[in-house]
């Protein structure tokens, strides 16, 4: 696929990996109180490998989101190990992600609309 | 693609409304902290609930992301802990030889303390569902044409 193309389908990725971290930041937020919970985030390099192999397959782009356990993190007595400062931190980050590929996703659309219209 | 659109706000919902449940039993604890006697007979027993990740069924089938539901609310358990008596003969229930009164066993510092976690619980899920809202506006302004 040419440049431009497949310019939209990198950020449209991108950005719904920002919409289902957003899903799994928010179940820890959710689970912060449940006991023998662990933080799940999603798993960056699964999701990395799936775009790299095969960019223009969206079919299959959910299935390429896996969960895995946080690692590294303390767990209180209740066997629980959310980190609410840290997943509230990530919250905020994935945001700014998320507002910025759909800036630059919307400011490719506008350089197309140009092109078009002339 | 099984998944509801919005299935985000879900999530955060579900967090919101066991954190408020979680604070209307701490509230009736605190109301009933003097309450020598209830349905079951004895004094009033302080009351717990008790959440469990909505989560389980889908890591079972491969922990795809679409199995994020949230969390459940169990149910609400009695705190079995002993019953603190106080002497108190005046009491209409306390017992005609000791002059002892059975009181319910809730610790108004444990129960604040509680409060607080529930309280701060539901704004970090509350946080959660805002900044959810943002990231629909914002996708939903490029339908049109600004970003």
């Amino acid at each position: 696929m040419n440049g431009m193309t497949s310019q939209y389908q990198l950020l449209s990725n991108a950005i719904e990996f920002a919409n289902q971290n957003h899903r799994a930041i928010s179940q820890n937020l959710a689970n912060v109180n449940t006991p023998n919970y662990e933080a799940q985030q999603l798993s960056f390099e699964q999701f990395l490998k799936h775009v790299e192999t095969s960019p223009e397959t969206e079919g299959d782009l959910l299935r390429s989101f896996q969960l895995e356990n946080t690692p590294g993190l303390a767990y209180r007595s209740d066997g629980n190990n959310v980190d609410l400062d840290r997943e509230l931190a990530n919250l905020k980050k994935n945001d700014l992600a998320h507002q910025t590929l759909t800036q630059l996703l919307g400011s490719q659309l506008k350089i197309m609309k140009k092109a078009i219209s002339g | 693609m099984s998944m509801n659109l919005f299935s985000g706000a879900d999530i955060s919902a579900s967090g919101m409304s066991a954190e408020r449940l979680r604070m209307e039993v701490v509230a009736n604890n605190i109301a009933n902290a003097n309450s020598t006697q209830s349905a079951d007979g004895g004094p009033y027993r302080r009351q717990q609930v008790v959440f469990s990740a909505a989560l389980d069924d889908a890591r079972r089938s491969g922990g795809s992301v679409s199995g994020l539901h949230g969390v459940n609310v169990l149910g609400k358990q009695a705190d079995m802990s002993e019953l603190p008596q106080i002497h108190n003969p005046g009491h209409p229930d306390a017992d005609p030889e000791t002059g002892m009164v059975t009181m319910p066993n809730v610790q108004l510092p444990n129960e604040m303390v509680d409060l607080i976690t529930a309280s701060r619980s539901y704004e970090a899920n509350l946080k959660a569902l805002t900044s959810f809202k943002q990231m629909i506006e914002q996708t939903l302004m490029l339908l049109r044409g600004g970003a």
